[in-house]
């Protein structure tokens, strides 16, 4: 599964699906809570408001006096420091009989429903104080926050009034004037600063919110799990289609073997993408078509080139026991016996030349070559030597001396074979090359046969040659000396008027001597 | 029987004829596809062994060209043992496929079987009066007796044998016994025949003067009839 493609190709969509999908449900999700929190917000700044126009309302009323319009103008730090007198102390002045006169009452109000210091501050009047406690409310029906509590402070840090506050509210230390707000644990709390330094706080839980998020989020899951399931099943299809072609293309290849070659993938039909893939495939195929035929034939003909000496071998032992002969006739047997012998060791050496020169010659053992003097030497073996002209200059290569011997025996044989007695060596160097040429004064051979000459097992004369009982070859000899010239990084070719001479022609690099003698 | 060996390679060729000839055949050869055509298209041959890789004309070539005219028995002999070779030899009529490198005594034992079937008769051993032939062994018994043949007489008597009852003509004779390279001095059929007469008994070949030669069919009782015991039409 993991080294599938498709399988990959899955996972990585999936997880793109969910990512994306994550991130927009996220932000939604994000979105609505913060409009859901600015609604709240929107709602406390309401509900705060309502309180502070309602401080101001008192403060306006003259009740309590304030030029400023605000509570004890004086400070807290005068506040601080007269407890028994608030810095409003002046403005109320006028009124102080009334607020005294409602002490008492106001004191024992205060008392029976506020715990602690929520009593009326001692600078009210307890009937002012009675009806501003009774105006310090909410105002009816919040949307999203119906469970608000407030709590409104003075400046001195006396609570006022306070409904629904969570345990542990306290005095809100504001640092600077203005609107705060601040989340307190499961709480949404807005804070201002209202008339004479008093500090108004309206706050909520925020547990309506997420209750009314809940079903949003749910929503939201579902919406996604349900599209990435879509969507992985899209992909699905999707990759089902990406790799319909490469299927197809995989089927024609399947279909190819060793006995049918036939199939090639219509390129018209491959989509563009895969077009040059299913090109480079088909040709791919050609090649290997054409290499598996010559494989089969040099197969064919090795088992061919092998088996008729072999069929000879033992016809001839088995035709000569087969009854009482005379002794000659033992003797002829023996020698065809020993003709094919000879040839079948000497096609079985060149099958495995061939062998190793289709594993590019392993053990192959580089030296420096004097190739005149190999020509020489190899002319100088031949039963005639005298038969051949030999012209050299000076020739120096870089390669295997064995390959090279071989090289020029074969095309040296070759010459005298075909073209008698009159066959011409000639070696020289030439603009950094080694160029060997064989002339011989045969027969020729014919522009049609001239492309196949270097064919494993290309014979021009098929009857002649082995109508010679070997002596023809093997048909072996020039693919081979074309596989070592090409092992050693050199050309060879064959030009031919027929009737009148034959000329192969050897091209090697030359071993660069001044190179070598800078090194020294 | 009369056998056209087609082979390229010399030394085999030349093992194949004088192995065939040894056995009693009349043998011709061919080394090249063109020849080989012409010779088997123009002779009347009992078999024709025949090479696939050839100079010319392949051995495919051959055949399906032969096959057109004449049903010649035709034995492949090759180098090429793949199934796809063997089958398209055999379905372009070959009768039999041997590969190379064989055992003489299995080609020669399939020559013979090829003769045998020509023959209709895949009995190997044939009832002649007194006389018993096998053909595998190329011997005759008379009587308990083994009775000495030439190649030549033998080859005669398994002609005679092939067509029981049948007259075979002199023509007949020398075209299945004999090869391109025997004298054809016309005196030699009748003295094998003459000979056979006096290893066999006479009353086993019959002379139908002007056309031929007869041996009885199955079950007709030998006679010294017609002109039976004369050696000379």
């Amino acid at each position: 599964m993991i080294g599938s493609l498709r399988y990959r190709l899955l996972m990585w969509s999936a997880l793109v699906l969910i990512g994306t999908v994550g991130g927009f449900a996220w932000f939604i999700h994000l979105s609505v809570l913060r409009s859901l929190e600015e609604e709240l917000d929107g709602e406390l700044e309401i509900s705060a408001a309502a309180l502070d126009a309602t401080l101001r309302l008192f403060s306006g009323r003259g009740l309590i006096e304030d030029p400023a319009g605000s509570f004890g103008i004086g400070g807290r730090d005068e506040w601080a420091k007269d407890d028994r007198y608030p810095p409003a102390r002046p403005v109320g002045m006028g009124k102080g009989k009334d607020s005294k006169g409602k002490d008492g009452k106001g004191k024992d109000k205060g008392e029976g429903e506020f715990m602690g210091n929520r009593r009326p501050p001692p600078m009210f009047p307890p009937r002012v104080w009675e009806q501003l406690y009774g105006e310090l409310r909410l105002p009816p029906k919040s949307r999203i926050s119906p469970e608000q509590y407030f709590g409104v402070w003075l400046a001195d840090g006396h609570l006022l009034k306070g409904e629904g506050l969570p345990e542990g509210s306290k005095f809100p230390e504001l640092e600077d004037g203005g609107v705060w707000f601040r989340r307190n644990g499961e709480y949404r709390e807005l804070q201002i600063l209202g008339p004479g330094r008093s500090v108004i706080m309206v706050g909520t839980p925020m547990e309506p919110v997420k209750r009314r998020l809940e079903p949003i989020d749910r929503n939201l899951v579902l919406a996604g799990l349900g599209i990435i399931g879509l969507g992985l099943l899209g992909q699905w299809w999707i990759s089902r289609q990406i790799f319909k072609p490469l299927r197809a293309i995989a089927k024609t290849a399947s279909g190819l073997s060793a006995k049918s070659f036939g199939g090639r993938i219509d390129t018209a039909k491959v989509d563009l993408e895969l077009r040059d893939l299913a090109g480079v495939l088909n040709s791919t195929f050609d090649r290997l078509e054409k290499a598996f035929a010559r494989q089969t034939s040099f197969t064919a003909d090795a088992s061919h080139e092998l088996r008729t000496p072999l069929a000879v071998l033992r016809g001839q032992a088995e035709l000569a026991l087969s009854r009482p002969r005379e002794n000659r006739e033992y003797v002829k047997a023996l020698q065809v016996c020993q003709t094919s012998a000879e040839r079948m060791s000497d096609l079985v050496e060149r099958l495995l030349l061939l062998a190793r020169a289709d594993a590019d010659f392993p053990g192959m053992a580089p030296t420096l070559v004097d190739m005149t003097k190999l020509v020489v030497e190899v002319v100088a073996e031949l039963p005639e030597p005298d038969s051949v002209e030999v012209a050299t200059s000076r020739a120096v290569v870089w390669g295997d001396g064995v390959l090279l011997r071989q090289l020029v025996q074969n095309l040296v044989g070759n010459a005298l074979k075909h073209g008698g007695r009159s066959v011409r060596v000639s070696i020289r160097t030439r603009e950094g090359r080694v160029i060997l040429k064989v002339r011989d004064k045969g027969p020729g051979i014919a522009a049609g046969h001239l492309d196949h000459i270097f064919d494993r097992f290309y014979r021009i004369d098929k009857a002649r040659a082995r109508a010679d009982g070997g002596a023809g070859g093997t048909g072996l000899g020039l693919s081979i000396c074309r596989e070592i010239v090409l092992r050693h990084g050199g050309e060879i070719n064959c030009q031919s008027i027929v009737g009148h001479e034959t000329l192969f022609r050897v091209e090697l690099p030359a071993f660069d001597e001044s190179v070598e003698n800078r090194r020294q | 029987m009369r056998i056209l060996v087609v082979e390229d390679e010399r030394a085999l060729r030349s093992l194949l004829v004088q192995a065939l000839r040894e056995d009693g055949h009349a043998v011709d050869w061919s080394e090249e596809g063109e020849d080989a055509l012409h010779k088997a298209l123009g002779t009347a041959y009992d078999l024709i062994l025949l090479d696939v890789m050839l100079p010319g004309k392949d051995g495919w070539e051959i055949l399906a060209t032969l096959r057109r005219e004449r049903a010649t028995p035709v034995l492949f002999l090759t180098a090429r043992d793949t199934v796809d070779d063997r089958v398209r030899g055999l379905d372009l009529g070959a009768d039999d496929y041997l590969v190379k490198p064989f055992a003489l005594v299995e080609l020669l034992a399939r020559v013979r079987a090829l003769g045998r079937r020509r023959q209709g008769s895949g009995n190997p051993t044939i009832q002649l009066g007194s006389a018993v032939i096998d053909t595998n062994l190329r011997s005759v018994l008379r009587g308990g007796e083994a009775v000495a043949l030439t190649a030549r007489e033998y080859a005669i008597l398994e002609l005679l044998l092939s067509r029981r009852g049948e007259v075979i003509t002199k023509t007949e004779i020398y075209e299945h016994v004999f090869d391109e390279q025997d004298d054809s001095l016309s005196n030699l059929v009748e003295v094998h025949i003459s000979h056979l007469r006096k290893k066999l008994g006479k009353e086993l070949i019959q002379t139908r003067r002007g056309y031929g030669y007869r041996v009885p069919a199955e079950g007709e009782t030998p006679t010294e009839a017609d002109e039976a015991g004369q050696d000379a039409p």
